[in-house]
């Protein structure tokens, strides 16, 4: 019971904990959110692990997870909405050649990122070149050349 | 927006995502009032915490707010003692919820009495007597304590309450 329950209230904590931090809190854009992502799994053990080391508890815990996370899918598949809640939604920051700077500031990314996404992806070097950039779920940023 | 005349096949939806960009402020502010709680003591230790519970010569320092099986400490006090031994009686519903692991300085006897577990210890007739009992609670939820001083003069009582989170 004790597992379950662990598994359950660390899996909920966590997505309403990401999904208010924003799409780029765990996009490991620097070397420091590698680092976060490392410090958190492990502040995160100990609060499903319990003192129980059992492989019982292990077996448990880890089916809770992975089974909220197939209950999710299920939802995101069937309800747009739930989606959208659970994921968020993909947001255009370069339409057409423009900066969209309201929306930028919003999702705390700056032309520089954008740049280096263009850069990275695409080979652009210039802020002219861009037509498209989107912010995708995954916090990463994808870039359409002109 | 211009979004009908993109070439971009990617649908937004700018009033959910306002909404969003809202909820994520509100859970900012939420955050930092969880943080800053935290700090004060309200989910474990600090000074919202500390607590005391005193009656007569029986003084008892406990912490409000402690977590489920991590360590925590009884400090107790007895004022001018004016006897050889000092006995304790904490009931043993407390004691169920929440063992106590060590006891410093060592107990000169424990027993057994009705619904209470009696601590003897040997003072000096002097000096203030310190006790500390440290415990680890087992169960989540509210404990209830109550620590008595039995004296052939008149003992003493506290009751306290502290809250086990999980």
């Amino acid at each position: 019971m004790d597992a379950v329950i662990r598994g359950a209230v660390v899996y909920l904590f966590l997505l309403v904990l990401f999904r208010v931090s924003g799409q780029r809190a765990l996009a490991q854009i620097t070397t420091f959110d590698f680092i976060l992502l490392l410090i958190i799994s492990e502040a995160s053990q100990q609060a499903l692990i319990g003192d129980d080391n059992s492989m019982m508890h292990a077996a448990l815990v880890v089916t809770t997870l992975v089974g909220l996370n197939i209950l999710f899918s299920v939802i995101k598949q069937r309800s747009k909405r739930a989606e959208k809640i659970l994921e968020g939604a993909p947001l255009v920051l370069v339409d057409d050649g423009e900066l969209l700077r309201e929306r930028m500031d919003k999702v705390r990314v700056d032309e520089e990122e954008i740049l280096e996404a263009a850069r990275d992806r695409q080979g652009l070097e210039r802020l002219e070149q861009i037509k498209y950039a989107v912010l995708e779920r995954n916090g990463e940023i994808t870039v359409i050349a002109r | 927006m211009r979004g009908n005349k993109r070439s971009l096949d990617l649908r937004e939806d700018m009033t959910f995502q306002r909404r969003e960009w809202r909820v994520q402020r509100i859970g900012w502010i939420a955050a930092a009032v969880f943080l800053l709680l935290g700090l004060a003591g309200l989910f474990g230790n600090g000074p919202l915490s500390r607590a005391n519970a005193v009656d007569g010569p029986l003084h008892v320092e406990y912490q409000r707010f402690v977590h489920n099986k991590a360590p925590t400490t009884l400090s107790i006090t007895l004022r001018d003692p004016q006897s050889e031994s000092i006995r304790l009686a904490i009931d043993r519903e407390y004691l169920d919820a929440v063992p106590i692991e060590h006891v410093r300085p060592e107990p000169v006897r424990t027993g057994s009495a009705g619904n209470d577990v009696i601590f003897e210890f040997a003072a000096s007739n002097a000096a203030d007597a310190h006790i500390s009992f440290d415990s680890s609670p087992q169960k989540p939820g509210f404990a209830h304590g109550s620590i008595r001083l039995q004296h052939p003069e008149g003992g003493a009582a506290v009751h306290f309450r502290q809250l086990v989170y999980p």
